[in-house]
């Protein structure tokens, strides 16, 4: 009896992989791309009727794309595009067995790339998409648009607080963190948080290892929320607001965080650079800064703005944001990107 | 498969103490991320008082395999795309976890036990780490040979 329960069961859940494409102005598609050892969730909301999609390159390693899907951007965006929420390898809801040593840039772009043929092969060869990277994301995004095949695929790119510049970026945020210290130092309720800020800064000044570049992040973060005019969010809370309207696996979520955060991918990360290659680039691109920004500063956005070729290009700063402008400044991030995509689509 | 059965008197009050090895199957749906079929060897330890409340810990290997819950798409390298109709993930497991209930043979001549269980079920390599998952069991034992020996007695 047990038995015959079992092969019922096995025969209903194969029965589960059967194939949903949705056109319409309220979409909500789940699907996974399966790739060299992950299976990673993909989930596609909105208008995909628009036939213009946009693809979220999100934060980390190891960040989620679930803390991206706000139901500002459901109101304000999704209705004229369909939003493209990919959990990486290694992130999110994304799934595996023992894969840890697929994990490294060259793979992220080969998995990027084959989700974009996924995608096109449900919603159509003749689709608009764009992609949005973040933080991180902005790293796999600016490889991915330095190479041959990538700008061919892709529309536009909308480039929100991404390093493309790992070095660079240490350097810029050690620098950002000094000088705004200094000046917060005799007016700000938290000097000696700054103090300790400042004087980590002076002693470690250039050719950062691996441990002093997670320092100066974890202090970048923590400065922004020093500053009085940037919006505060709570990023842990917004993913569990939501746990059970977009049935987040939170255990997931924390296990593949902790993982990636600690893997040696990170050793690949921090000597990462493309500004040399960013020449290569000619689509239309649309950056948005954070003003305070510590952990990917502005002058790391206009290092980028300024490398690249493309004749359409346009840089926003957001004086209320710091590393987060998508969640910080809503308003500003969907005003801009609609306009963005509606140009160039 | 029970192997030990034994009453113990610590001061007044007495219990006892059932000590079993059980296999177990079961299936959890989490929609958008998977389904689990789960078969596990468990060691279990179960004190039933004498007014028929009982406490439990239970602790035993297992494996595990996952069916995604959405469709799953290979890419080859021409750029071919299909569709992989059993696409998940077998994994080891440990479960580990802890109970109460109320086993009704003890006061009433009713040979069933219902009990709640807080389960903690490890799965590796998930992700070339160890994913954890809390599970909460609601069940009831009803145990024949009991209930033939309950007809036995009166």
């Amino acid at each position: 009896m047990r038995i015959a329960s079992l092969i019922i069961l096995l025969l209903f859940l194969s029965s589960c992989q059967k194939e949903t494409i949705t056109i319409s102005e309220k979409a909500s598609d789940v699907f996974y791309v399966e790739n060299a050892g992950a299976s990673m969730r993909v989930l596609v909301e909105g208008n995909t009727a628009s036939n213009t999609f946009i693809l979220l390159i999100h934060g980390g390693p190891g960040a989620s794309s679930y803390v991206y899907n706000t139901s500002y951007i459901s109101r304000n965006l999704e209705n004229n595009c369909a939003m493209v929420y990919w959990d990486q390898r290694n992130a999110g809801a994304s799934q595996g067995g023992s894969n840890g040593t697929y994990l490294h840039l060259d793979q992220m772009i080969d998995d990027l790339k084959k989700v974009i043929e996924v995608l096109k092969y449900r919603y159509g060869q003749n689709m608009s998409l764009f992609l949005l990277g973040h933080s991180f994301g902005g790293l796999v995004a600016a490889d991915f648009i330095t190479r041959p095949e990538g700008q061919s695929m892709i529309k536009g790119l909308i480039n929100a607080d991404g390093s493309h510049n790992y070095p660079l970026n240490d350097t810029l945020t050690r620098q950002m963190l000094l000088n705004t210290g200094l000046s917060e130092v005799p007016k700000s309720k938290k000097t000696a948080k700054w103090e300790k800020i400042i004087q980590y800064c002076l002693q470690h000044t250039g050719n950062f290892s691996i441990e002093e570049s997670q320092q100066l992040e974890t202090y970048g973060m923590k400065a922004e929320t020093y500053i009085k005019s940037v919006k505060k969010i709570n990023l842990v809370g917004t993913v569990l607001d939501h746990t059970i309207t977009d049935k987040s696996p939170l255990t997931s979520i924390l296990v593949n965080l902790l993982y990636s955060e600690d893997s040696n991918f990170n050793k690949e990360l921090a000597v990462s650079n493309f500004s040399g290659s960013l020449y290569k680039v000619t689509i239309p691109v649309l950056c948005l800064w954070g003003k305070y920004d510590f952990i990917c500063p502005v002058e790391l956005g206009e290092d980028f703005y300024n490398k690249i070729s493309s004749a359409d290009k346009k840089m926003v700063i957001s004086p209320i944001s710091g590393h987060n402008l998508i969640l910080q400044d809503e308003k500003l991030f969907c005003d801009e990107v609609n306009a963005f995509v509606l140009k160039y689509r | 498969m029970k192997y030990m059965d034994l009453i113990v008197k610590p001061s007044l009050k007495s219990f006892y103490k059932k000590r079993y090895i059980s296999g177990t199957i079961s299936w959890y749906h989490h929609p958008q991320f998977h389904d689990n079929i789960y078969l596990t060897i468990e060691w279990l330890l179960r004190r039933i008082r004498s007014d028929g409340f009982s406490s439990e810990f239970s602790i035993g290997p297992g494996v595990s395999r996952t069916f995604l819950a959405g469709t799953t798409y290979e890419v080859n390298d021409n750029g071919t795309v299909s569709i992989d109709h059993k696409a998940g993930y077998y994994y080891a497991m440990i479960t580990a976890g802890g109970g109460f209930g109320y086993d009704f043979s003890m006061k009433k001549k009713i040979p069933v036990l219902m009990y709640t269980r807080f389960n903690m079920i490890t799965m590796f390599p998930y992700n070339s780490t160890i994913y954890f998952r809390p599970v909460l069991e609601l069940g009831i034992k009803y145990s024949p040979r009991k209930a033939k020996a309950l007809v036995k007695k009166t």
